[in-house]
């Protein structure tokens, strides 16, 4: 003899019923008891209405939410790609790696620039002193007589004479032309 | 050290070294040689009435002097130049008769210079060519005797 039914037994067997999960031998009785199948009909409508409302509910999430969700996971994911900046940080990144290099070719530059001021030859300090700036004009007592070093008077014979006074030195070249010597 | 950071070093000291050397001298570039020189032209006769332009203030004592007093007694300025000369670059002075040209040959003592002056007629023929060692203040004065009335053509030059 089986156990007797009980009405629980009943609804647990319609729910499997609707959930595809009730075995084959079982489902013959069911579809012959039109309680049960009412019952079944029920059931399905209430699934239907709960998962019309779970659908509803999952739309009015705003987008935004699901965004920073998929952010946070991402940024939780390891990742083997380098991190890469902008130029700037390239260029800063490259220095920090070289600056043991830049610091002795800095170092070995100093040296190289202190040997060029060693070295270099230096320029008479006299002969400098000339090349620049406007000439003196000394007081006249201080003064020479000009000197004529080179005359040339390719049409005449010349005379050199020199007048000296408080005023100062004048070099007269007197050139009489060949014409005029030989009209004399 | 690696031998990558050796080259790293000589190729940042070959780079960097010349340019400090450059920099670090900090020398003026040299200053152009130059003087600036005066040329009075002069015309001279024989008048009645001796005359001297007030324009030759600067030399009319040495124009009252022998050898010119002796020779003419009125003297007129014809032209005045002034020029700044630049070391071994030759300028050319207009004349009312004839030109002139003017080359700074050097600066001697920062007060003396020597000048190289050519004065050609006005038919073109160069009738001084003379290289002077002259102070700053002082002049001279060449002097051209014209036939066929003997007037002379003076070129005064002085430079400071």
């Amino acid at each position: 003899m089986g156990k007797p039914r009980s009405a629980m037994d009943d609804d647990v067997e319609l729910m499997q019923h609707a959930d595809g999960e009730l075995p084959g031998e079982l489902r013959g009785a069911l579809a012959s008891d039109p309680d049960a199948q009412r019952k079944l009909e029920a059931l399905g409508e209430l699934r239907e209405l709960v998962r019309g409302h779970l659908e509803l509910a999952t739309d009015d999430v705003d987008d935004r939410k699901f965004q920073d969700l998929w952010r946070g996971i991402a940024r939780s994911i390891p990742t083997d790609e380098p991190e890469r900046g902008g130029l700037w940080a390239r260029i800063s990144a490259w220095f920090e790696r070289h600056r043991g290099h830049m610091i002795t070719g800095a170092v070995s530059a100093g040296a190289v620039a202190a040997l060029a001021l060693v070295l270099r030859p230096h320029p008479d300090p006299g002969e400098a002193r000339y090349e620049r700036g406007a000439i003196d004009v000394r007081p006249v007592s201080m003064r020479s007589p000009p000197a004529i070093e080179a005359l040339d008077t390719p049409d005449g014979t010349s005379t050199v004479l020199n007048l000296e006074d408080e005023d100062g030195h004048t070099a007269v070249i007197w050139v009489t032309p060949a014409d005029t010597v030989e009209g004399i | 050290m690696s031998v990558r950071r050796v080259w790293l070093s000589l190729l940042l000291s070959t780079l960097a070294g010349p340019a400090i050397a450059d920099e670090t001298p900090a020398q003026a570039p040299p200053a152009a040689v130059s003087v600036t020189c005066d040329f009075i032209e002069i015309g001279a006769t024989k008048a009645k009435t001796p005359s001297i332009d007030p324009k030759l203030g600067p030399i009319e004592k040495r124009l009252k002097k022998a050898p010119f007093s002796t020779q003419w007694n009125e003297f007129k300025q014809l032209s005045e130049t002034t020029r700044k000369l630049d070391k071994k670059k030759t300028e050319t002075i207009p004349l009312k008769q004839g030109s002139a040209t003017a080359t700074l040959v050097e600066i001697v003592d920062k007060s003396k210079v020597r000048l190289t002056v050519t004065i050609d007629n006005a038919k073109g023929r160069q009738a001084v060519n003379t290289t002077t060692l002259v102070d700053a203040g002082d002049y001279v004065i060449h002097t051209v005797v014209l036939p066929p009335n003997d007037d002379g053509h003076l070129v005064a030059v002085t430079c400071k």
